[in-house]
């Protein structure tokens, strides 16, 4: 069986949804240091908020710079 | 076609969990060592108790799969007709170049750090070159991919052409990554606990990916037939 290939332009939305997608959720758990948070809530501000001190073990194990 | 796209979406995220379920074990181990390193480091008392941090280490990479495995669907989609093989062989191929890309080439220049190990000034600086080496380890894959279809290698039998393809991009990596800047290893961390984190870190990475990979193979492959 020899498949066409999809067309690129059908695939533009899908591509963009996904990327949108991966990036928000990467940049709240790889790289947020508080600012997402920050409307809701300054706790532990400090060390880089909320978010960060809770996906801190993902962060390390995905290889991402951390501290 | 579009049935298909959406199918792929939803098995790539589906695939994403499916790594997740993969990859517990690797990284219940991997969280022990991390937390001895964390204790080391920081002492007890970080701003968040250490089973919120687990928890929060399994949502995270939870939701890391989810969006590895969208992105993974729509390049899965892609491959149709432009990569050689089947399903379930065109999915292994991605997952392998992926890991190959995304976890082996930055692993190997910029490796993973425990808590305690980096020196906090560098860290944007250190963030960079890391994203930096992931774009490029991706943007060598596409172009290996584009070099394997030139016309001229065409009259080459598969295997030579992917053998001189894959040397060269291996090259030009090599070349690369050995062009851009060091970064100091953690010195304060006993290079025993570092090697241990380290090879859990490429654990949990490659377990992600590759089980994407496996799992989006499997779903496709079932939908193929």
């Amino acid at each position: 069986m020899t498949a066409r290939p999809v067309p690129l332009r059908a695939l533009t939305w899908p591509f963009l949804g996904a990327l949108l997608l991966a990036a928000l959720v990467l940049y709240a758990l790889a790289f947020d240091q508080g600012a997402l948070a920050a409307p809701v809530t300054t706790a532990m501000a400090e060390d880089g908020g909320v978010l960060h001190e809770f996906f801190h073990d993902a962060r390390h194990l995905l290889g991402v710079p951390c501290h | 076609m579009r049935r298909g796209l959406a199918a792929g979406l939803v098995a790539g995220v589906l695939a994403g969990l499916v790594g997740l379920v993969a990859g517990e074990p690797a990284l219940g181990r991997a969280v022990a060592l991390e937390e001895a390193a964390d204790l080391a480091a920081r002492g007890p008392g970080s701003a968040v108790a250490r089973g919120g941090q687990r928890a929060g280490l399994v949502v995270g990479t939870s939701l890391a799969g989810l969006a590895v495995g969208a992105l993974f669907g729509v390049a899965a989609a892609w491959a149709v007709g432009r990569v050689e093989g089947g399903a379930w062989a065109r999915s292994l191929k991605l997952g392998a170049v992926l890991v190959a890309a995304v976890v082996v080439l930055p692993a190997i220049k910029y490796p993973a750090n425990p808590p305690g190990a980096g020196d906090p000034v560098t860290l944007s600086a250190r963030t960079t070159l890391y994203l930096g080496l992931v774009a490029l380890g991706l943007v060598l894959a596409a172009i290996g991919w584009a070099v394997g279809r030139l016309p001229a290698l065409a009259r080459l039998r598969v295997p030579a052409r992917q053998v001189l393809v894959g040397a060269g991009v291996g090259l030009v990596a090599v070349v690369v990554a050995a062009a851009l800047p060091d970064l100091d290893a953690g010195a304060a961390v006993p290079a025993e606990l570092l090697w241990s984190f380290r090879l859990g870190s490429l654990a949990t990475q490659a377990v992600l990916l590759g089980a994407t990979a496996i799992g989006y193979g499997l779903l496709a492959d079932g939908a193929e037939r």
